[in-house]
């Protein structure tokens, strides 16, 4: 796995992808199935980055055209099933024809759009005008959008729903004439659903009701009796052949059911593929936008050098950090990484950023990985057979591992991974035992991992694991800032300058713990005590 | 007098509501579908109740099929349009297909494409038939009826229907009295009156807007009072009544606890003002004594009651005497005509 779960978890990767807003069923079912490039991938992953540029371009300069074609987008349903179903010799309902007329509609709408843009679109994303869906599910070229088994289906069809309507217009009209002449004969007030309820007191009239051939009693009640014209003999006639000619109807809208899932099964890979064309189009218009949200850039794909691996990243930003802090109207401070050996460390103050420093540089990584553009100004990087965080690991802890046993478990799995090159962080190192053993076995992984084709970064408190082949990054801090102001964590943040500088030889790691422990209101008497044994 | 001549063309959504099951909800609709289609008039149908069945569940008595012609907008079900066994259905031109679903499938509107029985569905909450009531209007009905079912009132809801009717009948309650009284009472509900004030109707408005619970003061101050739900807002109100408390304005229901505690804390005379009469949930003991206790209920939009058919047969086996009925809910509320759908009546 090229990112495996915890690393996932870990770097936010779920939450950068789940701001990629697909508009289609399509859409999403290509973006849950998203997975990241590998290094043998690299062209593709060129071109889909190039693509998602082009896009990010063209939405810029024709927007209106982009607005069509989401708002098409947005009506659209996913009825991939349906046409399955008539592959398989199903017979679609008159439902799902006009489900599939209405999307027909939708790309053929889309590809108008389409053909819009200035832009000389790949294969795959083309959606294609389908005439003869149009032609099959509109038969009488009223270009509603509306569906019925038409009449100019089947001929035997047209004519037997004519016979009926005749023969229903005529019955309408006999139980009319009907009506008429009983209410003039008995001198009545028939209701329009043809009957008429008598109370008992009226015994006469009932009597005579009820001698009345052309009406029959259909309820009696201790209170009333309601009477019912009595279709004669012409009017049932009518009823018997009324009720053969709604059979013949029905069979006759199933063999136009039948015919038309027929004719679309036949062609059913050219609707599929317009599908797969709007999916992939849908994800791509998605990935675009998410990198017009994110102020992103193209990324540039290095190769592997034996030189040392390339991986630069000016003015980089974390999406989602950024974003959180956006919600508290707090700004985000690029932080910028130019490495060009197999190893770097990151030292510096506390609260001073190495570890969200460090997971911008594993998500940002993560997010090349997947196809997408990257917040930040610059970006160049190799693509890596596997991206692997080592940070506070509360899940293993939970089981029973202790936060050094944890972290060793995952760092032995990555050390096995001989024939591979990979981007190995890890969150202050062997932080979890004592400082002695802790500093031996850090700087011995170090030296391991440095012969190998990773690149690893490593946050630390450890003075002197920089050396040779080993890139030293500083946290800025809270350098030239009298501390004797700031007493407050928020005060900290606000002072404190997150910028990471390069360090030339061999510099010590800033010592500036009690500095902080002063500052969060450590009593007074701790902080001199402490000062004192660091004195000696 | 017709149903039809009192309903069209003053209306264009009504809604039927029944105070009972059995009330004689279908039979009235069936009874405006043939007067509106002996007038010409174009219809559209839709219903709040997911049922769709032909027996009544409850009663198990035969529920009256719905019969319309050719060119009637129908609100019905993906799974009923599908069923080949009902071939004295009307054939159905299908104009949308909803993303509401029911366990028959999703909502669909429709035309019908020849005469035939259909059934009627419609979405489940009111704001979405309201959707689709405009939706069959853009569709050419020119006229819907809404046939709202008995745990659904709020289809009766003035932003939804224009116009209402009430089906009421035997199978409310065992005797005539308690028939007519229930029935009255929710006559008078629905008649709350109107608030009337022009300025304070504004101030009210932009309240239900926001969907707030809020008093006014008598110079028209707004003290907007946070609540979660109408149920527990009493004693919250009640905390924040003042002197010059002039209006109560309840975004959510008024029910009789809520608007007792506020009667029993106040300190000046206010009138409590609800959206529409569908928002009010007392029974008709509780009002007469909160009534007594000085309340004085306003709606900002009322419920135009246009008719009330009776039904005088109840399924379990008993019946009124059809004429005395129908005098009598006659004499109670003569300001609302009234109609024996079943007998026809006199």
């Amino acid at each position: 796995m090229l990112i495996d779960e915890k690393t996932r978890k870990l770097l936010d990767v779920d939450r950068v992808l789940a701001e990629l807003h697909t508009t289609t069923p399509y859409g999403l079912k290509y973006k849950n199935s998203m997975k990241p490039y590998t290094p043998k991938d690299k062209k593709i992953l060129e071109n889909e980055l190039e693509r998602i540029e082009k896009i990010k371009e063209l939405i810029q300069a024709q927007k209106p055209v982009f607005l069509e074609i989401k708002s098409t987008m947005k009506q659209i349903k996913d009825i991939r099933r349906s046409i399955e179903r008539t592959v398989q010799g199903g017979v679609l309902t008159t439902v799902e024809l006009f489900e599939l007329k209405n999307l027909n509609s939708a790309m053929n709408l889309i590809s108008n759009s389409q053909k819009k843009l200035q832009w000389k679109i790949p294969e795959k994303y083309i959606i294609k005008e389908l005439k003869w869906v149009d032609k099959l599910l509109d038969p009488d070229k009223s270009g509603l959008m509306t569906f019925y088994i038409y009449d100019s289906y089947s001929k035997e069809l047209a004519e037997t729903r004519k016979q009926k309507q005749k023969l229903e217009q005529q019955f309408e009209a006999n139980r009319k004439n009907l009506i008429k002449e009983i209410e003039q004969q008995a001198n009545v007030s028939i209701r329009i659903t043809g009957e008429i309820t008598v109370s008992r007191s009226n015994a006469e009239q009932i009597e005579k009701l009820k001698k009345n051939e052309k009406l029959q009693v259909s309820s009696e009640t201790y209170m009333n009796t309601t009477f019912k014209i009595k279709p004669d003999e012409a009017m049932l006639k009518l009823t018997e052949q009324i009720e053969t000619l709604k059979n013949q109807e029905l069979l006759e809208e199933g063999k136009v059911l039948e015919k038309l899932s027929l004719e679309l099964a036949a062609k059913s890979n050219e609707i599929i593929s317009n599908m797969e064309a709007l999916g992939e189009f849908d994800l791509l218009i998605a990935k675009a936008y998410l990198a017009i949200a994110q102020n992103a850039v193209k990324p540039i794909i290095r190769p592997i050098s034996q030189e040392g691996i390339l991986y630069t990243i000016i003015n980089g930003r974390n999406p989602v950090v950024e974003a959180e802090l956006r919600k508290k109207s707090k700004e985000y401070m690029p932080i910028t990484i130019k490495l060009n050996q197999n190893a770097a460390v990151i030292t510096g103050a506390n609260m001073g950023g190495k570890t969200v420093s460090l997971k911008m540089a594993g998500l940002l990584a993560a997010m090349v990985h997947y196809g997408l553009l990257v917040p930040a100004d610059y970006m160049e990087m190799p693509l890596f057979d596997f991206i692997f965080l080592s940070a506070g690991d509360q899940q293993s802890v939970d089981q029973g591992l202790s936060t050094f046993g944890a972290e060793m478990q995952g760092i032995k799995n990555i050390l096995c991974k001989e024939q591979s090159s990979g981007l190995i962080l890890i969150d202050e190192l062997a932080r979890g035992t004592n400082p002695q053993e802790g500093y031996a076995i850090s700087y011995a992984i170090i030296d391991y991992l440095i012969k190998k084709q990773h690149l690893t970064i490593i946050t630390t408190h450890f003075d002197k694991l920089v050396r040779e082949g080993v890139k030293h990054l500083q946290v800025n801090g809270l350098r030239n800032i009298d501390t004797d102001l700031i007493n407050s964590p928020e005060l900290i943040s606000q002072h404190m300058d997150y910028t990471l500088i390069e360090i030339e030889g061999n510099a010590e790691v800033p010592r500036d713990a009690l500095k902080i422990s002063k500052m969060m209101g450590i009593p007074k008497e701790i902080i001199e005590k402490a000062e004192e044994i660091m004195g000696r | 007098m017709n149903l039809i001549e009192l309903i069209y063309p003053q209306n264009r959504i009504v809604s039927i509501v029944g105070t009972a099951k059995n009330a004689g909800k279908t039979v009235t609709l069936n009874e405006i579908i043939a007067e509106a289609d002996a007038k010409g008039v174009k219809l559209g149908l839709i219903s709040t109740g997911r049922d769709g069945e032909r027996r009544d569940v409850l009663t198990n008595t035969e529920k009256p099929p719905i019969y319309v012609r050719k060119g009637t907008i129908v609100t019905t079900v993906e799974g009923v349009l599908t069923d080949a066994s009902k071939n004295n259905y009307a054939a159905m031109e299908i104009l949308s297909v909803t993303s509401y679903t029911t366990p028959l499938g999703r909502v669909v509107l429709c035309r019908a494409a020849s005469d035939g029985y259909v059934e009627i569905s419609g979405p489940p909450s009111s704001a979405l038939i309201k959707h689709m009531c405009d939706n069959m209007l853009d569709f050419g009905a020119q006229l819907v009826l809404v046939d709202g079912s008995l745990d659904r009132r709020a289809s009766a809801a003035p932003f939804v229907s224009d116009g209402t009717i009430i089906a009421t009948g035997a199978s409310l309650a065992r005797s005539m009295d308690l028939v007519i009284d229930k029935t009255l009472h929710i006559v008078r509900t629905y008649s709350v009156p109107k608030l009337e004030e022009g300025y304070i109707r504004d101030i009210a408005g932009d309240i239900f807007e926001n969907n707030k619970t809020a008093l006014i003061d008598s110079h028209g101050n707004v003290k907007y009072i946070e609540t979660q739900t109408t149920l527990q807002c009493g004693e919250l109100i009640s905390e924040n009544l003042r002197e010059d408390t002039a209006y109560v304005v309840l975004s959510g229901s008024a029910t009789t606890d809520s608007i007792k505690t506020m009667l029993l804390n106040r300190k000046s005379d206010f009138k409590i003002v609800v959206k529409d009469p569908t928002r009010i949930f007392i029974s008709a003991a509780d009002y007469l004594s909160l009534q007594k206790l000085g309340m004085e209920l306003r709606v900002l939009e009322g419920i135009n009651i246009i008719a009330i058919t009776i039904n005088p047969y109840s399924p379990e086996g008993y019946y009124f005497d059809s004429q005395e009925f129908l005098n009598r809910i006659r004499s109670v509320i003569p300001n609302i005509p009234a109609f024996d759908v079943i007998q026809g009546g006199i």
